[in-house]
C-alpha cells in the first residue's frame, strides 16, 4: 500500500525533493537525496531517504553546494546527511510519511539547538494560537 | 552511491562515444514472502540534455496536452536503459552501456504506456 | 455571515498584488496620467491570478500541499532554489516598501516624519506574527482594507463625464501624444504585481493554516472568483478617481498623499479619514502577507516544520527567518530610501520568478496523484496556459523596457 498500488516509482518524479510528514502532519524535512546500494547480484537498491543541509549540498553541487555544506557544518558540526531507512517509510505521495520515532530519530539540530537557546526564551513561545 | 552521484552522470556507449546523461531512475518496490519491502531499480532514463520529465512519463493522460505534447517532443530521442545494460563507476567518470544506444528502447515507448 | 468571513483570505492576498504601497501610487499615477486605458491589464491581472489561485487552493484543499512544496518537488532543488532567490527578492522589497508605507501613513495622520515611526512599526508586525491568530488577523486585515472602496464612492460622488471614463476603459492604446513604450511599461509593472508571486505562497499557506480540507472547495471558490476581484476592484477604483479628477487637472502623481486628493475633494475630512484608514489596513496587511510569505517560501524550500498553527518552539527557524526579514525590510526603509521605488525594482526579478512559480502549480493542478476527480478542466487548463504565455512575454519584455523607458518616466 505504501507506494499506493504503483507498479513502478520514477525516483526523481515520485520521491525526491518531497516533503517528509511524521503521522501528525508535523515537517521532518525534505527527501533531499538518496542513499543506493549495489546488491551482491549488480543491481541498485534504493536504501534510505537522506535529509538536512549536507544532502541538500551535494544535490546542489558546485559552489552554492559548497558554501550550504559548510553552512550546515557551522552549524550544527555534522559532516554526515541525516537518513531515513526506506522499509520505515509508511506512505508515498504528495507528502512522504514516516512514524513519530522515525521522524524524532532525524529531526533537525539546528532547530533544536535555536529552539531552546533563542526562540523557548521569548515570552509566549510555547502557546499556539489557533 | 547516492541518486546525486547518479543524475545528471553521463552515459558513453561501448565505444566510448558521449551519447547523452541520466535523467530519471525508475525502481520496483518488491516484497519476496516474509521479507521486508525494497526498492530495487529497474533502469535508467537517458537523454541528450537537463531537461526534467516533471512527472509526464508516469501516466498518459497528464494534462494539460500542450505541455504534454511538448515534454514529449523533447524527450523523443531519450532511451530508457534496463539495469543490466549500464555500468556505473564507483568513482567519477560515465556511466557505460554495454549495449549500442540504438538497441535501447524509447522512452516514448516505454514510459507512456497507452 | 460565516460564509463571507471565509472570503477574507482571498481578499488580503489580493491585496498585495492591487492594492500594496507600490500598486497604491501606481494605480493613481496611471489614472492620472492614462486615465482608464489600462483596465484590461488589471483585468487580465485578476483572471490569471483567480485561476491560479484556486488551483493552489484546491491542491491544498485535497492533498495538503502549499505551493513552494510543489516548486521544489517539480522543479528540482537547483531550480527551486533559483526561484527562491527571486521570489525573496521580490518579497523582501515589498515588505521593505509596505513598513515605509505604513510609515507614510501614520506620517500623512500624525505629520511627524515618517522615518521616526519605522522601527516602531516593525516591531508592531513582529507582535502579530508572533502572537495573533492567523485568522483574526486575516480577517481584521481583509475587512478593513475593504475601506479603500472609498474610492468607488469618491467616483460616484464627483457624477464625473461617464462618457469619457467609459471611452478609455474600452481602449487598449495609448491616450493621443503618450509613447507607446511608457505605456507598455506601466502595463507590465501593473500585470507583473497583480501575478507576484508571494500572492500564491501567502493564499495557499493560508489554507494549510486553516486546516482545509475536501470540505472546504467551495470556500476555496469563492476566495478565488470573488476575494481577489474584490481586490482588483480597489486598485481599479483608485485608478478611476485620479483619472475623474487628476488627469482633467493635468496632475502627475508621484506620492501617497496625491492619490487621496480626489476623495478629499469629492467626501471632504471624512472620506480623507476613511481613505487613510484603508491605506493603514491594506499596507499592514501587505507588510503581513509578505512577511509571511517569505517565511513560508523558506521553510517549504527546505522542509522545515512552518506556521502560526503551530506554537512559535515548535517552528522555530520559521519564526527566526520571518524576524529576521522584518528586521531587513525596517534597516532597508530606515536608510531613508523611497519605497515606492523599491516595488518598481521588484519587477526585475519577476522574470525568474514568475514563470518558476506559475509551471508547477499548473502541472500539478493536472496531477490524479494529488488532485484524484478534482484535477484542472480544460477552462482552467486554458487559463492557465494563457496566462503562463502572457507571464513570459511580460516577464521577458520587463527589463528592456524599464531600460529604454527610464522606468515610467
Amino acid at each position: 500500500m505504501w507506494w499506493q498500488g504503483q507498479r513502478t516509482v520514477d525516483l526523481v518524479s515520485e520521491l525526491l525533493d518531497r516533503q517528509i510528514e511524521d503521522d501528525d502532519g508535523r515537517g521532518v524535512g525534505k527527501v533531499d537525496d538518496l542513499e543506493l546500494v549495489r546488491r551482491a547480484d549488480g543491481r541498485w537498491e534504493v536504501t534510505e531517504l537522506l535529509l538536512g543541509g549536507r544532502a541538500l549540498a551535494g544535490r546542489l553541487g558546485g559552489r552554492v553546494g559548497r558554501l550550504v555544506g559548510w553552512l550546515t557544518r557551522r552549524l550544527h558540526g555534522s559532516d554526515q546527511p541525516r537518513g531515513i531507512p526506506l522499509s520505515r517509510v509508511t506512505a508515498i505521495g504528495p507528502a512522504v510519511r514516516v512514524p513519530a520515532e522515525v521522524a524524532d530519530a532525524v529531526r533537525s539540530p539546528s532547530e533544536r539547538w535555536l529552539r531552546e537557546r533563542v526562540i523557548s526564551r521569548v515570552p509566549g513561545a510555547g502557546r499556539a494560537r489557533e | 552511491m547516492r541518486a546525486s552521484e547518479v543524475l545528471d552522470r553521463p552515459v558513453v556507449d561501448p565505444e566510448g562515444r558521449r551519447v547523452g546523461r541520466i535523467v530519471e531512475v525508475r525502481a520496483t518496490p518488491e516484497q519476496s514472502p516474509g521479507t521486508q519491502v525494497i526498492m530495487v531499480v529497474d533502469g535508467f532514463v537517458i537523454a541528450r540534455g537537463h531537461l526534467r520529465l516533471l512527472d509526464y512519463q508516469r501516466y498518459h493522460e497528464h494534462g494539460p496536452a500542450l505541455l504534454r505534447w511538448l515534454v514529449k517532443r523533447l524527450h523523443r530521442w531519450s532511451r530508457f536503459a534496463p539495469h543490466d545494460t549500464l555500468t556505473l563507476p564507483d568513482g567519477p567518470g560515465p556511466a557505460r552501456l554495454g549495449v549500442a544506444w540504438t538497441e535501447l528502447p524509447y522512452l516514448l515507448d516505454v514510459a507512456w504506456p497507452d | 455571515m460565516k460564509k463571507w468571513l471565509g472570503l477574507t483570505l482571498g481578499v488580503l492576498s489580493a491585496v498585495g498584488g492591487f492594492v500594496d504601497i507600490g500598486d497604491i501610487v501606481e494605480n493613481g499615477l496611471v489614472g492620472a496620467r492614462y486615465g482608464m486605458s489600462l483596465t484590461w491589464v488589471i483585468v487580465l491581472g485578476v483572471i490569471g491570478i483567480a485561476t491560479y489561485a484556486h488551483m493552489s487552493g484546491r491542491i491544498v484543499a485535497v492533498s495538503g500541499r502549499p505551493v513552494y512544496d510543489l516548486v521544489r518537488e517539480r522543479l528540482g532543488a537547483k531550480a527551486a532554489l533559483a526561484n527562491l532567490v527571486g521570489s525573496l527578492l521580490i518579497t523582501l522589497l515589498t515588505l521593505a516598501a509596505e513598513i515605509g508605507g505604513v510609515a507614510l501613513v501614520i506620517e500623512l495622520a500624525t505629520g511627524v516624519d515618517h522615518l521616526v515611526w519605522v522601527l516602531l512599526v516593525g516591531v508592531g508586525l513582529w507582535l502579530v506574527v508572533w502572537r495573533v491568530r492567523f485568522q483574526t488577523m486575516e480577517q481584521t486585515l481583509g475587512f478593513a482594507g475593504l475601506a479603500v472602496a472609498v474610492f468607488v464612492v469618491a467616483v460616484f460622488c464627483l457624477d464625473p463625464d461617464w462618457g469619457t471614463l467609459g471611452s478609455q476603459v474600452v481602449r487598449v492604446t495609448p491616450p493621443e501624444g503618450e509613447p507607446l513604450p511608457t505605456y507598455l511599461y506601466h502595463a507590465i509593472a501593473l500585470f507583473g504585481s497583480a501575478m507576484t508571486p508571494y500572492e500564491v505562497f501567502f493564499f495557499s499557506s493560508g489554507g494549510v493554516e486553516e486546516k482545509w480540507s475536501r470540505a472546504d472547495l467551495a470556500v476555496v471558490k469563492m476566495n478565488s472568483f470573488v476575494g481577489f476581484p474584490l481586490g482588483g476592484l480597489l486598485g481599479l477604483g483608485i485608478a478611476a478617481a485620479t483619472a475623474a479628477v487628476l488627469l482633467p487637472a493635468g496632475v502627475q502623481v508621484d506620492n501617497i498623499s496625491q492619490v487621496l486628493l480626489p476623495v478629499a475633494l469629492s467626501l471632504g475630512g471624512v472620506g480623507l479619514v476613511i481613505g487613510l484608514f484603508g491605506f493603514a489596513a491594506t499596507t499592514v496587511g501587505a507588510a503581513l502577507e509578505t512577511g509571511l510569505s517569505a517565511g513560508y517560501a523558506v521553510a517549504q524550500f527546505f522542509g522545515w516544520e512552518w506556521g502560526k498553527r503551530v506554537r512559535p518552539a515548535g517552528a522555530a527557524r520559521f519564526h527566526l527567518a520571518v524576524a529576521l526579514s522584518l528586521l531587513a525590510g525596517a534597516l532597508v526603509v530606515q536608510t531613508g530610501v523611497d519605497p515606492v521605488a523599491l516595488t518598481e525594482y521588484s519587477l526585475v526579478f519577476s522574470a525568474v520568478a514568475l514563470p518558476l512559480t506559475y509551471l508547477p502549480v499548473l502541472i500539478v493542478a493536472n496531477d490524479t496523484d494529488y488532485l484524484g476527480e478534482h484535477v484542472n478542466g480544460r477552462i482552467s487548463n486554458t487559463l492557465g496556459l494563457l496566462t503562463l504565455v502572457v507571464v513570459v512575454l511580460a516577464a521577458a519584455a520587463a527589463i528592456p523596457l524599464m531600460i529604454a523607458t527610464g522606468a515610467g518616466a
